[in-house]
């Protein structure tokens, strides 16, 4: 089984992820803040982090940067998904180390296909 | 209600709980700016989650209240009182949304007029920031948000676009290119870039902002932007503005998604029309909707929105096998006079217009990825090269560049290209090898061209079916069913809530039995028939039985192998040791050792923390070994068995040890000890110190175990289940460490003491015994009440002392005290009588009392009541 | 000098660059009725572009080159660009 790591602070948030990408059949854990993120990341192994931008304690970019000069977890793909009408700098995710930037809300379909994409699991 | 919307309505009120405590706060202070910052995420994440309902007042509303919340945080507007009373009607009004959805699960329409009337209130106060925003708006990333915009092509224009494409089923892309204002001097030329566009459909150049008047116009500041569609693929496009991608926005679109009607609106009511027209369009009697649609068509003026729908309708019917969805989404359109979305319709996966119409998919997409994949693909291609262009750190190159490769890997496994591996494999190599990208560059370049290609051949062939099966296998996805998957089926999957649930319920089974020995007591004292008390007592004894038997049912089903955490050891043992030129050998035992589930999950993260521990400063690097005599390779043994009622884990390594004379020094210069107790301490007890919070042995903090997160904390979260860990260093030659947990964490067995008449539950494995003292057995060292238990001075504390109680004078009668060990250390403690232990289900305090920390929890008793477990630590 | 300019008319050859945005600008604001002509323009620069829109210039003849006249014309219209002859309707 798949595992993803979404990191948001947002409980309702990190629930919706839970539910769209449980049903297909990912396991999914999840860090409120970047820095539990990056603790996590660190202990476990996953195939796929989601990261929201706008965190306490330590935000996307930071956990970012930090993911891509571990060699441990480097080779990870992430994606990140900024917060619902923020213009954010899609550059700046790329730069941090994001492989893919999404506005949020992202719909259901369309985060259980990228995600799919992105670990490589087949399509059903 | 869904699980979803309930959690953010309570996620919401908390937050907004928070927020009006905080700016009431910042009305006496405002300049604290941590309850700013505080005030601000709380808004920010209720923003944030908002997103995911189909509730735009809240949205725009919390959206402006942020947006002075940031504005205020940073210092942009000054502080002024009347903000506070308008955030505060603003969250009040959020809070009775939040009311509304909760009784109603959604909105009534017509809100939204109020969230911005409220909105712009509070944006009044940032009006001269808000022009700035529209500056740096435009100065992003270009996106679309929407497909309306392709209205503003005529009509015409579009319709002959949409046959065409309809009829060689080529690819079309939107784009929207918003040029840098100072790009002429780079130069750049834009509209040259945008003639080059490959198969250029339709193109609209149009001003970013209002046409400045001659005299004031600056010729060298850019202020256009072009937007339109080519019929080519995305990739084509992203290939030709790969330089500037932070400056355009493509997206791979389907022919229906020209259909945007366009004309003068009109009143009248088609709801009865697009109600047939569903039905017929459901019953795919295309007939029957045309026929519709012609007898409609001349009611209208040609120049009215209606009327350029119904024609739109009619295109799309025009086709052999109209798009169903299409269909539905532009008739749905009808009703409010609205632009179909069809954007959200290119988001719709396959699978919905499959189930919707089966027989109505064209052979050419089935044979191929479908639309959705394809854009995701191609965006997934297209963004990783454009990170390419963007500059990095030295120390994450190589992590960008490795984690482009596993999405091109992981995403051409999913595209069915396994062909394409081995090639993306020996890229990978050379570029990590040579540190030059272009082979990467090329290598996204061909890979779009090869898909473009794949799908093309696959449109193709398309005609002659035997070639097309071909095609058809070596580019979809085969369901596979191995052995081991027909295995698991048999399997039952049980969602962990309703064995949580399950779990509660025989709690409460055993609380509620316990009620019995009460029943039979007062059967025998108030009523006085004993005979009754017996055959009660008989049939509590059955029930105990069967309770018990439940309990231990439902734990077995909560019970796990421990080697579910041990799956992840390998792993991190080779990457570094990999990282730090070691060699270790792990060697696992126990892996079917069971525990509960709850535990297993809090034994994970200490586990980890300890091997890495190991790894980075146990075992030695190879040449230190040598010369110590050891072998080249160390070992690090993980050792899992049942130990009565409990779970151990042994992590041994042969490592240098733990170093008890550094720690010492280590705990003396924190301040932790005094020389004379470092002196007096034994090196057991020493290596103890490594749990102390605050202490990390190693001298210089490693980028492996050394982020601040200590060995206290495995000590801290072992605690927390009740578990117990201890440490044993060999010098020279390895360190053992070994945690021991309980089986299960659902019963807890508490003494119970009485206290002001109440009953007080402290956990029994604290407790040592139990000694009644004659107040003369007491005296005092350093103002410090003792007593002596079998030569052994022991500190007396008093629990009414502790939990802040009058202490009535006791004379001369003797005090019940509870002799307790904490950390080590016995401990008396003076309650007002004792009473029986008994089993019960503790549950965590929550809500406002979630911080009284002299509290573990409560417990429900027999009779009923309620009862408080100390938390022994935290009171002393 | 790809632009000649004659009284009330500007003479737009060959391809424009962004040279030429400066000096076309200041001569449009000088101008009541300014024409232009693109008969032998094969491409202009952005900038150049850019000034004509604002203006709202007229065109007297357009560009021979098909694919230029086909985006030129239509933007600086302020209609948008007509793609192949209209179909059947």
């Amino acid at each position: 089984m798949k595992r993803v790591l979404v990191i948001d602070d947002a409980t309702t948030v990190r629930m919706y992820y839970r539910q769209v990408l449980e049903a297909q059949g990912f396991a999914v854990e999840e860090a409120a803040n970047g820095y539990e993120g990056l603790e996590k990341a660190l202990m476990e192994s996953f195939d796929l982090y989601i990261v929201d931008i706008n965190m306490p304690k330590m935000d996307g970019y930071t956990l970012l940067r930090s993911i891509r000069q571990e060699p441990a977890i480097c080779a990870t793909p992430a994606i990140m998904i900024s917060t619902e009408g923020q213009v954010q700098d899609a550059n700046a995710a790329y730069a941090a180390g994001a492989n893919l930037y999404f506005n949020k809300p992202v719909k259901p379909d369309v985060l259980a296909l990228t995600v799919r994409m992105l670990t490589g699991e087949k399509p059903t | 209600m869904t699980p979803l919307l309930a959690q953010f309505i309570a996620e919401s009120r908390e937050q907004l709980e928070m927020t009006s405590a905080g700016l009431l706060a910042i009305e006496s202070n405002p300049n604290d700016l941590d309850k700013l910052n505080e005030i601000f995420r709380a808004v920010h994440t209720i923003k944030g989650s908002s997103g995911l309902f189909e509730i735009r007042p809240v949205t725009v509303l919390v959206h402006a209240a942020e947006d002075l919340l940031d504005a205020l945080r940073s210092q942009e507007v000054e502080f002024d009182r009347s903000m506070i009373d308008l955030l505060l009607d603003a969250f009040d009004q959020v809070n009775q949304w939040l009311e509304e959805l909760e009784r109603h699960e959604t909105l009534p329409e017509g809100l939204e007029s109020r969230a911005r009337e409220l909105g712009g209130q509070l944006r009044a106060f940032l009006n001269h920031r808000q022009v700035e925003t529209v500056n740096e708006e435009t100065l992003t990333a270009p996106t679309f948000t929407e497909l309306d915009w392709l209205g503003q092509f005529p009509e015409h224009e579009r319709a002959a676009l949409y046959s065409q494409r309809v009829a060689d089923e080529g690819p079309l892309t939107v784009f929207r290119y918003i040029p840098d204002a100072q790009c002429f001097f780079s130069g750049e030329d834009p509209f040259y870039q945008v003639r080059q566009i490959p198969g250029l459909s339709l193109l609209a150049i149009v001003p970013t902002e209002p046409w400045p008047s001659l005299a004031e116009m600056d010729a060298y500041h850019c202020i256009l932007r072009f937007e339109g569609i080519a019929s080519a693929a995305h990739g084509e496009l992203a290939e030709l503005f790969r330089y500037v991608p932070e400056q355009t926005a493509l997206l791979n679109i389907s022919p229906e998604a020209l259909a945007v009607p366009v004309g003068r609106p009109d009143e009248t009511v088609h709801a009865e029309f697009v109600n047939e027209g569903l039905t017929l369009a459901n019953q795919e009697d295309w007939a029957g909707l045309r026929g519709a649609v012609e007898g409609l068509r001349d009611n209208y003026e040609p120049e009215t929105w209606m009327a350029s729908a119904l024609r739109w309708l009619q295109r799309l019917l025009d086709s052999a096998t109209p798009d169903l969805t299409a269909v539905c989404r532009l008739l749905e359109a009808m009703r409010t006079g609205q632009s179909p979305d069809w954007l959200a319709a290119l988001a719709q996966p396959l699978a919905q217009t499959a189930d919707a119409a089966p027989a109505s998919a064209p052979a050419s997409r089935a044979l191929a990825l479908t639309a959705e994949e394809e854009s995701a693909f191609q965006r997934i291609v297209a963004e990783q090269a454009r990170s390419l262009t963007l500059p990095t750190v030295p120390e994450s190159w190589s992590g960008r560049i490795l984690s482009i490769f596993t999405c091109l890997s992981n995403v051409l496994r999913y595209v069915q290209r396994a062909d394409l591996l081995e090639e993306l494999e020996e890229t990978r190599e050379t570029v990590l090898d040579t540190h030059d990208i272009e082979p990467l560059k090329n290598l996204l370049g061909h890979l779009v061209d090869a898909e473009d290609a794949a799908a093309d051949s696959a449109q193709e062939l398309s005609d002659s079916p035997g070639a097309a099966t071909e095609v058809f296998k070596a580019i979809t996805p085969t369901e596979t069913t191995t052995g081991s998957e027909k295995q698991i089926a048999k399997i039952l999957k049980i969602d962990q809530h309703k064995v949580d649930r399950l779990m509660d319920l025989i709690g409460e089974l055993v609380v509620a039995k316990n009620a019995l020995p009460y029943l039979a007591q007062r059967a025998e004292k108030i009523y006085g028939v004993r005979d009754m008390a017996r055959e009660i007592k008989e049939q509590y004894a059955v029930i105990n039985r069967i309770a018990q038997d439940l309990q231990g049912s439902i734990m077995q089903v909560r019970m796990m192998p421990v080697g579910q955490v041990f799956q992840r050891f390998p792993r991190l043992v080779r990457d570094l040791s990999k990282k730090l030129d070691k060699k270790i050998q792990l060697i696992i035992k126990g892996e079917d050792t069971e525990a509960d589930k709850n535990i297993i999950e809090t034994l994970a993260d200490p586990l980890i923390h300890i091997l890495r521990n190991s790894i980075d400063h146990g075992i030695e690097p190879p040449e230190e070994r040598l010369l110590a005599g050891k072998a080249e390779e160390g070992a690090i043994r993980v050792n899992a068995y049942q130990d009565n009622d409990s779970v151990a884990i042994e992590i041994n390594d042969d490592g240098r040890g733990v170093d008890a004379t550094a720690v010492k020094n280590k705990a003396v210069r924190r301040g932790l000890l005094t020389e004379e107790q470092a002196e007096a301490m034994t090196d057991h007890e020493a290596v103890q110190l490594i749990f102390a919070p605050g202490l990390s042995t190693a001298e210089q903090v490693s980028d492996i175990s050394g982020r601040g997160v200590g060995m206290d904390v495995v000590r801290n979260s072992i605690d927390r289940v009740g578990g117990a860990v201890t440490v044993n260093s060999r010098r020279g030659a390895g360190t053992d460490i070994r945690l021991t947990l309980p089986l299960s964490m659902a019963v807890t067995h508490v003494m119970a003491v009485e206290l002001d008449g109440k009953l007080l539950g402290i956990p029994m494995d604290l407790v040592v015994e139990t000694v009644r003292l004659p107040p003369a057995a007491l005296f005092s060292i350093k103002h410090r009440e003792t007593f002596v238990l079998r030569d052994q001075v022991v500190p007396l504390a008093r629990l009414r002392r502790l939990l802040s109680m009058d202490e009535p004078a006791t004379g001369e009668a003797a005090l019940a005290t509870l002799v307790v060990k904490v950390q080590g250390e016995n401990i008396g403690l003076v309650v007002d009588n004792f009473r029986e232990g008994m089993e019960v289900i503790l549950k965590p305090m929550e809500g406002v009392l979630g911080s009284l920390r002299q509290y573990a929890g409560t417990a429900l008793l027999g009779d009923g009541s309620v009862m408080l477990v100390i938390n022994i630590k935290e009171l002393l | 000098m790809p632009i000649e300019f004659m009284r009330n008319v500007a003479s737009l050859k060959g391809v424009c660059t962004v040279e030429e945005a400066e000096p076309l600008l200041e001569w449009l604001q000088d101008q009541q009725r300014a024409k232009v002509k693109l008969k032998e323009c094969t491409h202009i620069h952005t900038a150049v572009l850019q000034v004509l829109l604002a203006a709202k210039v007229m065109i007297t003849l357009p560009p021979e080159d098909p694919d230029l006249a086909r985006w030129l014309i239509s933007a600086l219209r302020g209609a948008r660009t007509p793609i192949a002859p209209p179909s059947s309707e």
